[in-house]
């Protein structure tokens, strides 16, 4: 991965040693259902909803409109705290297009009591050397969404996480 | 009958490039020379399947133009898209079955992509898109939960990757064949949390071909090389939850006790094996996965050179991922250095059984399918 860019990659004209670019364009939209429109309509208010499974009790947050443990469709809508409980994180060293400027956490956050983590951006930390990143959080680090001044129903309202003083 | 014989194989490449050749023309050598290895014509042929993924192929979704090359024309033939080790379990299905006397199992990669661009496409989940999720970050969070909750070091998961590399010195195939040292691991650069780019595999170019015969065929023709005698398979959800969980790689095991179910035997069997390991965290997580210890006691296992090429279980004989790896061909080509074990033609070991446990986390391990073939010797 941590590779130079190979220029053959880039779209243009066939290179000399006969690598030939191409690339896909495909655009594609999905309906994201009813269960996470719901939640997305929410986040937009800065509130964090989660789904709970009639039989085994568990919550769901992100929502989920089934249960895997009981295979039985989740029925009852919760607003949860806002506080997340840091599972695992990793510090990426590796810039992608679009994200950002490395190093950068990314987190499994588990969120109030529920029983499936949220992946999201881990900020506001600070540190001294970039390596030292690598061991700033830890499992069980508590950590509180900062919300984005300007929200439009996606994930990234919620601008990052940060650890709760 | 109730065995399934490898009965030939043949790769090419694997580097860093595909040296010169496409994808399809790798594939034609391969194949060509599987046939030959497994003195099968192409007319004799029943069934092809191809294992390998849109985004390192780069024809979606359609196997057409590979289908001359893997010699598949007017036969049925089919892609599988989780991994060698599962096309192998599909291939074993049908022959068993009866559907299929002599099946071919083709890959090859030969696309290289920008790894600046991150595909969403390969990393479904509305909620996690967004957040530079790629397979190695996948491997990140895994490592750094292992070094949390279990107390390996970084220095540990070094030593791993070191020992794998000494493998690979002396395997004739493998892209990386330089035994790094400890300390050249430690110091490679950083990709993500804990691991270096030397304990996170390279991006091979090649192809790997394997031919699986009945035991019909191979009692008739004396080709066996080796015999499958159990296989597994085992998919977990795509979702995050307990790290603990995920560390005892539950999929795996499942996978494997399936697998030692149908051959009848136990890890204590098992003289070697080659596990498709994307980081050190995932090599030590399946020494305990597969029984081989104890929760908490892989490291000691490397420490004591137990799973080193001269020990009691040599795990890697290859190098292992870290040493070669090919997305779409990687798990055929470890099950073919799993039968190489067994023939005696790799690493200086008497194995009478070997362990493949591949999967297809080149993804990443999130939702992934383990498969597990367990290989033994003996003539037709
Ligand atoms: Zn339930």
């Amino acid at each position: 991965m941590a590779d130079e860019p190979d220029p053959s990659v880039q779209t243009g004209d066939v290179n000399p040693e006969y690598k030939y670019p191409f690339h896909w364009d495909l655009d594609f939209s999905l309906n994201i259902g009813e269960d996470n429109r719901k939640f997305f309509d929410a986040i937009e208010d800065k509130k964090l909803l989660g789904k709970r499974c009639p039989e085994c009790g568990a919550t769901f947050v992100p929502p989920q409109s089934v249960c895997v443990e009981c295979y039985v469709e989740t029925d009852e809508w919760v607003e949860v705290e806002q506080r997340g409980i840091v599972e695992s994180y990793t510090a990426c060293f590796f810039e992608f297009e679009n994200l950002p400027e490395p190093p950068y956490i990314t987190a499994a956050i588990r969120i109030d009591d529920s029983d499936i983590c949220l992946l999201h951006f881990i900020d506001d930390i600070e540190y001294d050397d970039h390596y030292e990143l690598v061991e700033k959080l830890h499992k069980g680090t508590e950590v509180e969404p900062v919300w984005a001044d300007e929200r439009e129903g996606h994930i990234r309202d919620i601008s990052h996480w940060r650890p709760v003083e | 009958m109730d065995r399934v014989a490898i009965a030939g194989h043949a790769t090419y490449g694997f580097e860093g490039d595909t040296g010169q050749r496409s994808d399809t023309e790798m594939m034609l050598e391969a194949s060509m020379a599987a046939l030959e290895n497994a003195d099968v014509t192409h007319e004799e042929l029943d069934s092809v399947i191809y294992t390998g993924q849109d985004t390192y192929d780069g024809a979606a979704i359609s196997d057409g133009q590979r289908v001359s090359a893997a010699g598949g024309y007017r036969k049925p033939f089919m892609r599988v898209q989780n991994g060698g080790g599962s096309a192998i379990h599909q291939a074993t299905a049908k022959i068993l079955s009866g559907k299929a006397d002599i099946v071919s199992i083709v890959a090859t990669d030969s696309v290289r992509a920008d790894p600046r661009k991150l595909s969403w496409t390969s990393h479904e989940a509305l909620y996690h898109r967004p957040f530079g999720q790629s397979n190695d970050q996948s491997f990140g969070l895994l490592a750094t939960a292992h070094q949390e909750e279990r107390g390996v070091t970084v220095d540990e998961l070094a030593r791993v990757a070191a020992k794998n590399y000494e493998a690979a010195a002396e395997n004739d195939v493998a892209h990386r064949q330089e035994a790094y040292s400890v300390d050249e691991i430690l110091d490679a650069e950083r990709v993500v949390g804990p691991l270096t780019e030397l304990m996170l595999r390279p991006n091979s170019f090649g192809a790997a071909v394997c031919v699986l015969v009945s035991e019909e065929v191979a009692e008739a023709k004396g080709n066996a090389r080796s015999w499958i005698s159990g296989t597994g398979l085992s998919t977990d959800r795509y979702w995050y939850r307990e790290m603990s969980r995920r560390l005892e790689q539950p999929t795996l095991e499942k996978a494997a006790a399936a697998a030692f179910d149908e051959a009848g035997v136990s890890i204590d069997d098992v003289d070697a094996a080659e596990i498709a390991a994307y980081s050190p965290t995932l090599e030590l997580t399946s020494y305990e996965a597969l029984g081989l210890c104890e929760e908490g006691a892989s490291v000691s296992l490397v420490e004591d050179g137990v799973t080193a090429a001269g020990g009691s279980f040599p795990v890697n004989l290859s190098g292992g991922p870290l040493a070669t790896s090919p997305p779409n061909a990687g798990g055929i080509y470890r099950a073919i250095a799993a039968s190489q074990v067994i023939e005696g033609e790799l690493g200086d070991v008497d194995a009478d059984r070997v362990l493949l446990a591949d999967n297809d986390m080149h993804l990443g391990e999130p939702g992934r399918t383990d498969a597990v073939l367990v290989l033994e010797g003996g003539a037709a």
